[in-house]
């Protein structure tokens, strides 16, 4: 098929977006959902979202991803944004250590938010800037072992690694999810189509319905 | 790996896709419809919002405003002046004048004499605060940024690219986990003990945290200053004293490492130690940049020490400079030299100091709020709390409405952040809240005195703090609550097709409630919107009663300041103020019922929200439902609930189709074609229903 419209998608995943104000996370959504970064992007207010449809083996994934803003007193109503998420990246800017500090609370909030399965992976942004740096590879990976998270390095400016961040959450999430309706018996390759996937079988999934749902 | 994409636009097209009225397609309800909902803002903005040659005979012009005047100079009819403004807006050259008494700076019936008078006082009372704040923290009031840092700069990757090695690397984060001491206690930095002259110092001092140096370097175009970070103020004032070293540019990134920490009560700022202490050995392992290239060669660079915190780091020679000064001389003064710093040591200095902040009739909890007032150690976490506020203030500041040519002056940026820095210092249950900067930068390019700017954006927060404070933007999930409501009662349809669609939380109205669509207008678009609301808004009760929400170190007294007569000064007593200082929320709720014009039209509450009222009287079978107590736990600035409820009642169709629309996979190319007539037609639509509902609150206002 030459083109296939949007709506056509075989499984449909929540990811989140979390991390302090000013890492970048605005950025990352831009450049993998529309291929564009800014400079002179403005901070976050509430939450925004994008999503982006990729192909993991012969399926296509769409990725809901949910951008929050970073301040801390905004988590109070952010949370709420938490709910049926499968996935999530933990943004932290390399060229502040401080950020990396915190990484350890955005975790914890999460897992207290989400299910025990959502797949998570530390990403350091901003890693362009090399002269700047301030915090190493070596901890950061240290971090996301201990963490069990994946961890990877990106600049949503340079384009680096922002397409493999999110593709391999998205993948890890499929594996997931096929492993998951593997044990249960169901074919992984038919899932009821256009249901978001709760990775961990909790009830609230997801505030996000497919187009079935919405007739009125 | 092979992606699908979503059309011609690119991945992700659902971006742009609303905007056309076209609908989403899957799964993005949401997306779809915040973005959608922004666009319908602007779509409403378009015809009313662009002064056109029609619209420009109905804006507030200055012959009509001149008219509004006695011969004091006390507003005699204000409400002819409403109507225009409500119409079409005010006439840049008079909105600075007119935005005063619309956000309630100055009553009405006021003498010109009389807010002159006002006025100057409270410039006083804000240079007053800037000297404060000045003695914590010396960049503020000086024109420059407390910090050379922020996304804009971050990001600006022009930067040579010095490779940082790992021992670089591993250094600072050893420092920056240095043992840690308290920031009162250990802020008596050694710039001042080096022995540099004071007025040197001064200097030095006032340009902070300019990011210095590079047009020394031959190759300083390659630079881009703001690029560069600078690691303290105290750091650049000393080394800038030297003149003609240069670059600053190698701590640049600890400046960066240990910003936007958010939490920070009784975090040790400073390591102890003179000028060999391990902190200053530290900061000069962490230098990235080759020595040979950058490093000040002097040794007095040793006058400073660089610690984890090494942005925080309290220049002593700011305390050389009356700041302690209040407005009325009585107060305690405290004026030193550079070697009395070592007094931040003392408990009793710092009280000294929270205890100069405080203005006579101000009540002790007003300063210390939300602390053990009596305690020292509040008082020392409410500094170092502020002090990292800085660090998130820069941050927003240099990304809020940076594509405005004005805020590319870096001395533009340094005002939004000296103002509210000094906010966040008078309100310390608020602080910094991302979102304020974007409702502060409209005063910043109107008013030329960050006094008068300060003034009108702190008389807006009065109205919208709840939103910002620490607890998160309670005010704000009240009112996208008070929303629903309305949509409940309002219309039906739209109700249950957002409950369908699953957007009950309505946090597509998030952005929109809580900065005023200022990210959906354009900055000319939102000043209009804004002083439209306002005036539609009108009400100088409401106004009265927003006075006794000032903060205490904000009050301002004529009689002692100026012997004048006293008119119109908010003035409580300290029970009182306390009161309102600690949370409003019992009183305001009760304001707002009591608010009412009995009598008038209880029903629709009316008074508090013109345009509300008229916008659902444009659907007079639904007006009953409208009960009065709907609105009842929204907050007290209720009429931004009603814009954002006759957006969505007034494009109820467009927002049904489009978001209904996720079920059809029809053919992309089709569907832009149609959404582009709709586009046409609901911009038609849209300023016929604004027209219709802005008349009507005009003459229910008015009659």
């Amino acid at each position: 098929m030459a083109y296939r419209a949007e709506d056509d998608y075989d499984y449909l995943f929540k990811v989140v977006l979390i991390g302090d104000s000013g890492v970048g996370k605005s950025n990352l959504l831009s450049r993998f959902t529309r291929n564009e970064f800014s400079l002179e992007s403005k901070s976050t207010i509430g939450v925004e979202f994008a999503t982006r449809s990729i192909r993991v083996d012969d399926k296509v994934v769409k990725a809901q991803i949910w951008d929050t803003a970073g301040q801390e007193r905004y988590r109070a109503i952010t949370s709420a944004y938490y709910r049926g998420a499968v996935g999530a990246l933990v943004v932290y800017d390399v060229t502040r250590h401080v950020t990396f500090e915190n990484v350890e609370r955005w975790l914890k909030e999460l897992r207290d938010h989400t299910d025990a399965n959502i797949v998570i992976m530390l990403v350091g942004n901003k890693a362009d800037l090399r002269h700047l740096r301030a915090v190493s590879v070596e901890d950061a990976k240290g971090f996301a072992e201990r963490e069990s998270t994946f961890f990877m390095e990106t600049s949503a400016l340079e384009s680096m690694n922002v397409e493999s961040a999110f593709t391999e959450v998205l993948t890890q999430i499929y594996r997931v999810v096929s492993k998951k309706a593997l044990d249960i018996g169901d074919d992984p390759a038919a899932p009821p189509r256009g249901q978001t996937i709760n990775v961990g079988g909790k009830d609230d999934v997801s505030a996000v319905k497919k187009s079935g749902c919405c007739s009125s | 790996m092979p992606q699908v994409r979503s059309g011609p636009d690119g991945a992700g097209g659902e971006y742009i896709k609303w905007m056309c009225g076209a609908g989403g397609r899957a799964g993005g309800a949401m997306a779809n419809l915040q973005r959608g909902v922004g666009s319908l803002v602007r779509d409403i903005g378009d015809p009313c919002l662009n002064p056109s040659p029609v619209k420009g005979n109905r804006m507030l012009k200055p012959e009509k405003w001149q008219t509004c005047f006695d011969s004091d100079g006390r507003v005699i009819c204000f409400r002819k002046a409403l109507k225009f403004i409500v119409l079409g807006g005010v006439d840049p050259s008079i909105r600075a004048e007119v935005w005063e008494f619309l956000l309630g700076c100055y009553a009405l019936s006021s003498t010109s004499e009389y807010r002159g008078k006002l006025r100057a006082a409270r410039r006083e009372r804000y240079h007053y605060l800037v000297r404060q704040c000045q003695s914590m923290h010396a960049s503020i009031g000086t024109g420059e940024l407390a910090y050379a840092i922020g996304s804009k700069q971050m990001d600006v990757r022009t930067l040579p690219k010095e490779i940082c090695t790992g021992e670089e690397v591993s250094t600072s984060q050893q420092t920056s986990h240095e043992a840690p001491c308290n920031v009162v206690e250990n802020s008596n930095l050694n710039c001042g003990s080096d022995g540099t002259p004071q007025s040197q110092k001064r200097k030095g001092c006032s340009k902070s945290a300019e990011p210095i140096g590079f047009n020394i370097h031959n190759d300083s175009s390659v630079y881009d200053s703001s690029s560069f970070m600078v690691p303290s103020t105290a750091v650049n004032s000393c080394l800038r004293d030297f003149g003609d070293y240069v670059d600053i540019g190698e701590p640049r990134y600890d400046s960066e490492t240990f910003t936007n920490l958010p939490s920070l009560s009784g975090t040790n700022l400073f390591a102890n130690g003179g000028e060999n202490s391990n902190g200053v050995e530290e900061s000069h392992c962490s230098f990235s940049v080759p020595e040979d290239r950058l490093r000040p060669r002097d040794e007095r660079m040793h006058s400073f020490q660089i610690n984890n915190n090494i942005d925080l780091i309290i220049e002593s020679n700011s305390f050389s400079n009356d700041l302690f000064r209040p407005s009325n001389s009585d107060s305690a003064i405290f004026h030193s030299d550079a070697y009395k710093q070592d007094r931040w040591l003392d408990d009793d200095y710092s009280k000294e100091i929270i205890d100069s902040l405080r203005i006579s009739d101000a009540p002790e909890a007003d300063l210390v709020d939300g602390t053990k007032s009596n305690g020292s150690i509040a008082d020392k976490d409410r500094i170092s709390e502020w002090l990292w506020t800085l660090h998130r203030i820069v941050v927003d500041v240099v990304r809020t409405d940076s594509h405005l040519d004005f805020f590319g002056e870096s001395r533009n940026m340094a005002r939004m952040s000296d103002i509210l820095a000094v906010y966040a210092w008078v309100d310390p249950s608020t602080g910094y809240c991302q979102g304020m900067s974007d409702l502060l930068s409209p005063f910043v390019v109107i008013y030329e005195d960050d006094a008068d700017a300060f003034w009108c954006f702190e008389m807006l927060l009065r109205r919208m703090r709840e939103n910002f404070q620490m607890e998160g933007p309670t005010g704000v999930m009240k009112q996208l609550q008070a929303l629903w409501k309305i949509m409940e009662l309002t219309d039906v349809e739209l109700f249950e097709h957002l409950s369908a669609i699953g957007a009950e939380s309505l946090h597509f109205a998030f952005r929109m409630l809580l900065v005023l669509f200022r990210r959906e207008l354009s900055f000319e678009e939102s000043l209009i919107m804004w002083e439209m609301m306002w005036a539609a808004d009108f009400d100088e009760e409401a106004i009265r009663r927003l006075e006794e929400n000032c903060l205490g170190p904000l009050l301002v007294d004529l009689r002692t300041d100026l012997s004048c007569e006293v008119k119109e000064v908010p003035r409580m007593n300290s029970s009182t103020r306390r009161k309102s200082k600690t949370r409003k929320t019992h009183r305001r709720n009760g304001e707002i019922c009591g608010a009412c014009h009995p009598g008038t039209r209880s029903s629709t509450r009316n008074h508090l929200c013109g345009l509300s009222g008229a916008t659902i009287w444009a659907r007079p079978q639904q007006m009953p439902q409208l009960s009065a107590n709907v609105l009842a736990r929204s907050g007290d600035d209720e009429l931004p609930i009603f814009c954002v409820a006759a957006i969505l009642i007034i494009n109820r169709h467009r927002i049904i189709r489009g978001t209904r629309s996720i079920d059809d996979a029809i053919k992309a190319n089709v569907q832009r074609q149609c959404a582009k007539n709709q586009c046409k037609k609901m911009r038609t639509l849209g300023h016929q229903a604004e027209e219709e509902v802005l008349v009507q609150v005009i003459e229910r206002r008015l009659e």
